[in-house]
């Protein structure tokens, strides 16, 4: 050792020696990846919902049905978190504004209430702990008189903006209903874009809401000579739960405008029912730019191009339409719009017959976390479908039926081929009392799919139908995961 | 012999046998006052026989010698012409008791030539001074240019003048050589007694010294009245003087006065200087003494001088205290004051000469010579005995205030890394609040720092108990030198730590590395090390800090291995105190310390035996003193890796290759590339090949590699940091900085062989001079990537609020805010509670421990982000929380789930961030009892204590007069020059000794 050190190379050869075995060291623990990072963070979580208000419209003896489904399958994303007790779980319907009792209470899982409820008052239905994820509709059925049709909706829940698209009050009377559930005042922003651009009324069409204040608005106050129109409702200091209500002049139908989803730049209007009659896409871009769109069809066939009708131009700030009768043959089907500023979609579908009915539908998400529709009937001539369709990637979904009295169904598995629609008839119990909900949960791995739900009734005063495009379930919510940390306060 | 003096008409006649006078007309009688000066006595009486015109009386005076000087006296002039007076006389009163005696001269003008016993003129003084006075009308009072005795060229006075508080001021530079620069007749306010040429009359006239001041300004105050009365006062710079300044210089004790000769000489010069103003000048003057004096106070006692303060005060006092005294003398003495004022202002000090004097000082301390006066007086002696150049060298120095300055390799390199810096961090240059990367955007004051220290209970996050981190007293502590500007005293930390490392590095190794351009170079390659430069671009305070505190512990590190026993133990307590603040900043340091201390301890225990004491102490006083915080860091052992600030995984190299370590360059932002270390390491290297000191080059590579090790380590562990957060590695840039610095002074200490080799051959020459290239090489390199690339990090200076303004501007006390932000580069989410306001300066290195609740927040908060229900926000409104904020860069989705919220309501959305209010009342928690204390009070003040304790057994003792105040030894400079060449050790002690004595005066 000491002639090691003696030398005078020896200590420079024990030094390089060192220092090559820290290099190797140092190069041998060097992580292959990065392991920790953003990439340790944990990924999103899929939890239970914990409380949902939904407002349905004034019944006046028409039927109103509510159910909580049972979770079918299992959770898409993640593996939902177990509920902390929160009390007391039930849902209860009951009048707005009413104090005393409430008209119903629910506290079992899958079961549908169905009834027809004389109230002139809308319907507040709420739901919590367990029995949050609640599904509630509003289906009524007239064979007579201006109102004649079958027009059915989805209740709406309290949200910060609404956006629906549909015929003006220049082809149908078209009434705004706005209700606030909620504890605190609401100022409620109603913005009309017509075909030819924005409307701007005297003054501004501002509504204050108190806590259980429900209103009604005729919009053909401040848009009387619109044609077509797309209306947001844009609510501030809370919330506020819309639906419109179309009655078609020259008794040509009546339906609800279902909410339509948010101006996207890529949109799908699902659940157009097959059959002859009119299919008129309407197209809004709200906003400062126009645009052109490019519309295909999405049917049993694949998704194709409407030969002369690829492109549509939609001025900045107004509505435009396009006949797409011949587009979908006579099958049912989806359209799929593409833009390049984000846009607004519907289709108003008129029925067949010596009288006519017409359904509307609009853009809709994609049913990631499941979907339910609580009113389905298929007694007499009555029949529901359910048309789904998948753009991207093949799609799997199970369907489970939840009758009014007794266990809900087996699921059943559904395959929908990529870019293909399927349209599923609901089954048909004979003696089984008739009002059904269906829940629809898309399994693991499956692409994006989107569907509408259309009822008809073939009776003898012709074929009256509805749409309502499947929105999403309320049982789940995705919870983006959050962790504790300091470094929050520097960007 | 027997011929007496007092006779005017027989002439004088001496043993020397001088023939009287030329010119009857003028009478010049010399008066030499001896008093315990035999040493001088001689050489005075040899020139006073020797001058070409010769004196015509002379009279010997002795004030009570006891060493024989009267007796030299009566030798030469004959006993009748000396006379006696007792030790206590001053020399103002024995000239006037002679003068008293001596009548007159009845023909002619007579002149008076005063002559200490240690001054001794030219062969030619008397007669250039009496043709001076003829030449000159009105001049009643001439002095000739006095030089030192011994240094026979050095330039002690040429007229003197005083500023307003009494300093005397020769207007001459320190040890200012004599070339004819300050030559000619002028006019002065006062000549020195030492030589000094009175006519009789004007001596009659104006009554001579005042008994009133026996040793000190009786000169300048019976030159002043000379002008007051009309006359003038000349300094004849033909006529030369050799004037030891014994009593000056203390070589011999005053017996004149009991009062210690410092208290004295202030206090006649206040004296002096109060009563000779006019009125209104005065009173400035009073006040002007006044405030100088309590100053000069307070810089003595903080010099640890007590005595000089005393001397001060007291002399202060004293003038004061009898107003009788002044108003008698300012009565007797108010003929032509206010007359002649003006031409007496126009000869005072001018007033720029207090900065100069000033500037000289600092300089001459920063250059390491100890603070000199210029008065030009009593101290440039003393400061000769260190600077060991050789004599006449001092000759071709140019003394101006540039060259002195930037001679010095200090301070050359603290103005070049200043300039690095400033070029480097232009950027941050003239903005708000420093933040950015580990740093929170900095706010409060030195007074908040203090206050989130002390208290007991911490509002941050849901609410704490748990101590503060102790760095934040250290940085109120700092920014207290800043009026208590916090942004100053981190950017100053932050910013400034590469200039600050550099000057640590210098001087820390001062005692380790003699040689001045070793240490330039090591201090400069310290400074811009990739640690630094990385630590400065993360805004690292902690490691920042650190570095600049390295080199305190390698140079305090040797002398804990003193033989002597105290000055190890102090070294071992300033090291405690310098390691206890180093912990507080970053605590792997301790750990790296305490390694590297044992083992010295074992190594050496045997040979030195207070190593061991020494090293307990080192350990024990950071343990201690930080015992509360340490014990919270032990609980969550990953901390240890860690710093003070946020710990981010976008400031860390995630996969650091390995040659980055070797390379020493620790990863991450605003890093130069890692070869630029390769000269360090090649010098470093290349000091292996030598066959002399093994010994130093094997520990430094130890070191080295030690440093090495501990870096693998570190950068390979994955931490999460304090409160949560994403697990990233650890920053090793401490453990790199002390490889680096046991590289650099291994390479220092034997640079002094590329001197040797320089002297050898052409191959050994070229040799030598690649070795400085590749050595300098990685300063230069490191900073010229930093000055042209600039701080490139997340540190900025413009960095805005965390919270924007509608929440600090609306959140009451108690309202929590809850922040949110997007993880980078995922759509994961992070969060923080803040308490409505900017977290301050270390708020968030507190620990907020309480698993159950964090639990129960968390669920409560991602049940909002989902827009699961409505019962979230109660949840968290219970807690305190208000607001929500939503931080760039901000998810449209989120912000519709966050609308969706029924009670909340949003108030802005921009581009930087998105907040709600909520509307439900926030359940504050309930305010703690403040109880006054209990055991969190009882640590706190037993902390102070024990920081005070150590502060003071660091410090170095005050250094004692006692040591120079030796009566009749020799002068110190003479016996350092005849020593030679001093060791290091010995010229430190002298050194010192010769600034105790530089202070005093």
């Amino acid at each position: 050792m000491k002639s090691l050190v003696e030398n005078r190379f020896g200590l420079l050869a024990l030094v390089l020696v060192a220092l090559l075995a820290m290099y190797g060291v140092a190069y041998v623990t060097r992580p292959a990846h990065t392991a920790g990072g953003v990439a340790a963070l944990p990924p999103s979580t899929q939890v239970p919902v914990d409380t949902v208000t939904t407002v349905c419209p004034a019944p006046s003896g028409e039927t109103v049905s509510v159910v909580v489904p049972v979770a079918v399958g299992e959770a898409v994303v993640g593996s939902p978190t177990t509920i902390p007790a929160q009390g007391v779980s039930g849902v209860t319907v009951a009048e707005f504004r009413k104090e005393g009792d409430p008209l119903a209470i629910l506290d079992r899982h899958g079961q549908v209430w169905h009834e027809a409820v004389e109230t002139d008052a809308p319907l507040k239905i709420f739901g919590t702990g367990e029995m949050a994820g609640l599904e509630s509709a509003y289906t009524s059925i007239e064979t007579k008189g201006k109102r004649r049709g079958l027009s059915a909706t989805r209740c709406a829940d309290p949200v910060p903006t609404t956006w629906m698209i549909g015929p003006g009050p220049a082809a149908a009377a078209v009434t705004l209903h706005l209700s606030n559930p909620g504890t605190t005042p609401v100022t409620a922003e109603i913005l009309v874009y017509s075909g030819e651009g924005p409307v701007y009324g005297e003054t501004d069409n501002v509504v204050t809401l108190q806590p259980g204040e429900n209103h009604r608005i005729d919009v053909a106050e401040f848009a009387p000579s619109a044609l077509v129109l797309a209306l947001e409702v844009r609510a501030s200091g809370g919330r506020v739960a819309a639906m419109a209500e179309a009655v078609l002049h020259k008794n040509r139908g009546v339906d609800w405008m279902p909410h339509a989803a948010a101006p996207a730049t890529r949109v799908v209007v699902p659940g157009v029912p097959g059959g002859g009659g009119g299919r008129e896409l309407l197209v809004a871009a709200p906003g400062q730019s126009a645009t052109q769109v490019e519309v295909k069809t999405l049917t049993e066939d694949g998704l194709q191009a409407v030969s002369g009708r690829e492109v549509l131009d939609v001025p900045a700030g107004s509505v435009a339409t396009m006949e797409l009768s011949g587009g979908l043959g006579t099958k049912p089907g989806a359209v799929v719009i593409t833009s390049r500023v984000p846009v607004v979609a519907g289709v108003v579908a008129a029925g067949t017959g010596s009288k006519k009915d017409t359904a509307l539908t609009a853009g809709a998400l994609p049913i990631d976390l499941g979907s339910v529709v609580a009113d389905n009937r298929t007694e007499g001539k009555q029949s529901s479908h359910l048309v789904l369709s998948a753009p991207q990637t093949e799609g799997r979904v199970l369907l489970q039926m939840a009758p009014r009295e007794g266990a809900p169904s087996d699921p059943v598995e559904v395959r929908i081929p990529a870019a293909r629609t399927v349209n599923i008839e609901l089954p048909h119990e004979k003696g089984a009392s008739s009002p059904f909900a269906v829940v629809v949960t898309p399994l693991s791995g499956s692409g994006p799919v989107y569907g509408g739900r259309i009822l008809e009734d073939r009776g003898a005063a012709g074929l009256m139908l509805s749409v309502q495009p499947l929105a999403a379930a309320r049982s789940w919510t995705l919870v983006p995961s959050l962790t504790e940390s300091t470094a929050t306060v520097m960007p | 012999m027997s011929s007496t003096v007092f006779s005017s008409s027989s002439p004088a006649r001496s043993i020397f046998g001088i023939t009287p006078g030329s010119a009857p007309r003028l009478l010049v009688t010399a008066i030499v006052v001896a008093h315990d000066g035999a040493r001088w006595l001689g050489d005075t009486l040899r020139a006073l026989s020797a001058q070409s015109r010769a004196v015509d009386r002379v009279i010997g005076i002795d004030n009570g010698s006891r060493d024989g000087s009267g007796t030299l006296l009566a030798e030469a002039f004959g006993p009748a012409s000396v006379l006696t007076y007792p030790r206590s006389t001053g020399f103002g009163s024995a000239v006037a008791q002679a003068l008293r005696k001596l009548p007159a001269a009845t023909a002619g003008q007579e002149w008076i030539w005063l002559l200490h016993d240690d001054c001794a003129p030219d062969q030619h003084a008397l007669r250039e001074l009496l043709r001076a006075a003829s030449d000159e009308p009105g001049a009643a009072v001439l002095g000739p240019k006095l030089r030192d005795h011994l240094d026979r060229g050095l330039l002690l006075e040429a007229g003197v003048t005083v500023n307003r508080t009494g300093r005397r001021d020769t207007g001459l530079e320190p040890r200012e050589y004599d070339q004819g620069q300050h030559d000619g007749l002028r006019d002065v306010l006062s000549v020195s007694t030492a030589g000094m040429l009175v006519r009789r009359d004007v001596w009659d006239e104006i009554g001579g010294f005042d008994p009133g001041l026996p040793l000190f300004r009786d000169d300048l105050d019976f030159c002043w009245r000379v002008r007051n009365a009309g006359h003038r006062v000349i300094t004849v710079t033909d006529a030369v003087a050799w004037h030891a300044e014994a009593s000056a210089r203390r070589r011999r004790p005053p017996a004149a006065s009991d009062h210690h000769p410092r208290r004295l000489d202030r206090r006649n010069a206040m004296f002096v200087v109060v009563v000779n103003l006019p009125f209104l000048a005065m009173l400035r003057a009073l006040v002007r003494n006044s405030l100088g004096s309590v100053v000069r106070t307070a810089v003595f006692l903080l010099a640890k001088q007590p005595a000089s303060a005393l001397d001060e005060i007291s002399a202060l006092g004293s003038v004061l205290l009898h107003p009788m005294r002044i108003r008698r003398g300012r009565r007797r003495r108010r003929a032509g004051r206010k007359e002649h004022y003006p031409e007496v202002k126009h000869l005072l000090t001018p007033p720029g000469a207090g900065w100069r004097r000033f500037a000289d000082m600092v300089q001459a301390f920063v250059s390491g010579e100890g603070p000199v006066d210029s008065p030009g007086r009593h101290h440039a002696g003393a400061v000769r005995a260190v600077t060991g150049e050789e004599p006449g060298e001092e000759l071709l120095a140019d003394s101006g205030v540039f060259r002195r300055t930037f001679a010095s390799a200090g301070v050359l390199l603290t103005f070049l890394l200043v300039a690095v810096t400033l070029i480097a961090a232009r950027h941050l240059l003239g903005g708000g609040a420093l933040g950015g990367g580990a740093l929170v955007p900095v706010v409060g004051s030195a007074a908040d720092l203090w206050r989130v220290y002390i208290e007991d209970h911490h509002d941050i996050g849901l609410g704490t108990d748990a101590w503060a981190p102790p760095y934040i007293a250290v940085v109120a502590g700092v920014a207290a030198l800043f009026f208590g500007e916090v942004q100053t005293a981190v950017a100053v930390l932050l910013v400034g730590c590469v200039p600050l490392a550099g000057v640590s590095a210098y001087l820390a190794t001062r005692a380790l590395v003699p040689s001045r351009y070793a240490r330039f170079w090591l201090a400069a390659t310290y400074a811009l090390l990739p640690v630094g430069t990385g630590a400065v671009a993360a805004g690292r305070l902690g490691t920042a800090v650190v570095l600049i505190l390295l080199p305190v512990y390698v140079g305090l590190g040797p002398a804990l291995l003193a033989r002597d026993r105290r000055r190890s133990r102090r070294a071992a307590w300033g090291f405690g105190l310098a390691l206890a603040v180093g912990t507080a900043f970053v605590p792997l340091v301790y750990a790296l310390v305490a390694v590297l201390c044992v083992l010295a301890a074992v190594a050496f225990g045997g040979v030195r035996p207070a190593v061991g004491e020494a090293v307990s102490i080192v350990l024990i006083v950071p343990a201690v003193l930080l015992l509360p915080w340490l014990i919270d860091l032990v609980e969550q052992p990953g901390r240890f890796l860690l710093e003070v600030g946020l710990h981010r995984a976008d400031l860390v190299a995630p996969r650091l290759p390995a040659e980055s370590l070797v390379g020493l360059s620790p990863g991450g932002p605003g890093l130069p590339p890692w070869w630029v270390t390769a000269g360090l390491i090649a010098s470093a290297l290349a000091a292996l090949l030598m066959r002399r000191q093994r010994m130093i080059v094997a520990i430094g590579w130890g070191v080295t590699l030690f440093g090495l090790l501990v870096a693998i380590l570190v950068s390979r562990v994955n931490v999460v940091g304090l409160n949560g957060g994403v697990p990233a590695p650890a920053w090793p840039g401490v453990p790199l900085a002390l490889a680096a610095m046991g590289m650099l002074m291994l390479a220092a200490l034997t640079s002094h062989r590329i001197t040797e080799l320089r002297r050898a051959g052409k191959l050994r020459k070229i040799a030598a001079f690649l070795t400085v290239v590749v050595a300098y090489s990685t300063p230069l390199l490191a900073a010229g990537y930093w000055m042209v690339k600039g701080v490139t990090g997340p540190l900025r200076s413009d960095m805005p609020a965390p919270l924007p303004p509608v929440v600090t501007s609306e959140a009451a006390p108690g309202d929590r805010v809850l922040m949110i932000r997007p993880a980078q580069g995922s759509a994961a989410l992070t969060y923080t509670v803040l308490p409505g306001r900017a977290p301050l300066l270390g708020e968030l290195d507190v620990p907020v421990p309480g698993r159950g609740e964090h639990d129960r927040f968390l669920w409560a908060a991602s049940g909002l982000l989902a827009g699961r229900g409505d019962h979230d926000m109660a949840t968290l409104a219970a807690f305190g929380v208000r607001f929500v904020v939503l931080a760039a860069p901000i998810d449209p989705a989120t912000v519709r789930v966050l609308d969706a919220q029924p009670t909340l309501v949003r108030k802005t959305l921009g581009a930087d961030a998105a907040v709600w209010r909520s509307l439900l009342q926030p359940h504050p928690p309930p305010a703690r009892p403040d109880d006054g204390g209990g055991p969190h009070r009882w640590w706190l003040w037993g902390q102070g204590a024990l920081l005070v304790v150590a502060l003071v057994l660091a410090a170095p003792g005050a250094r004692g007069e006692r040591e120079s105040l030796v009566p009749g030894s020799e002068a110190p400079h003479a016996a350092a020059a005849d020593a030679g060449p001093p060791p290091l050790r010995a010229a430190g002690r002298r050194r010192r000794a010769g600034r105790a004595k530089a202070i005093r005066r």
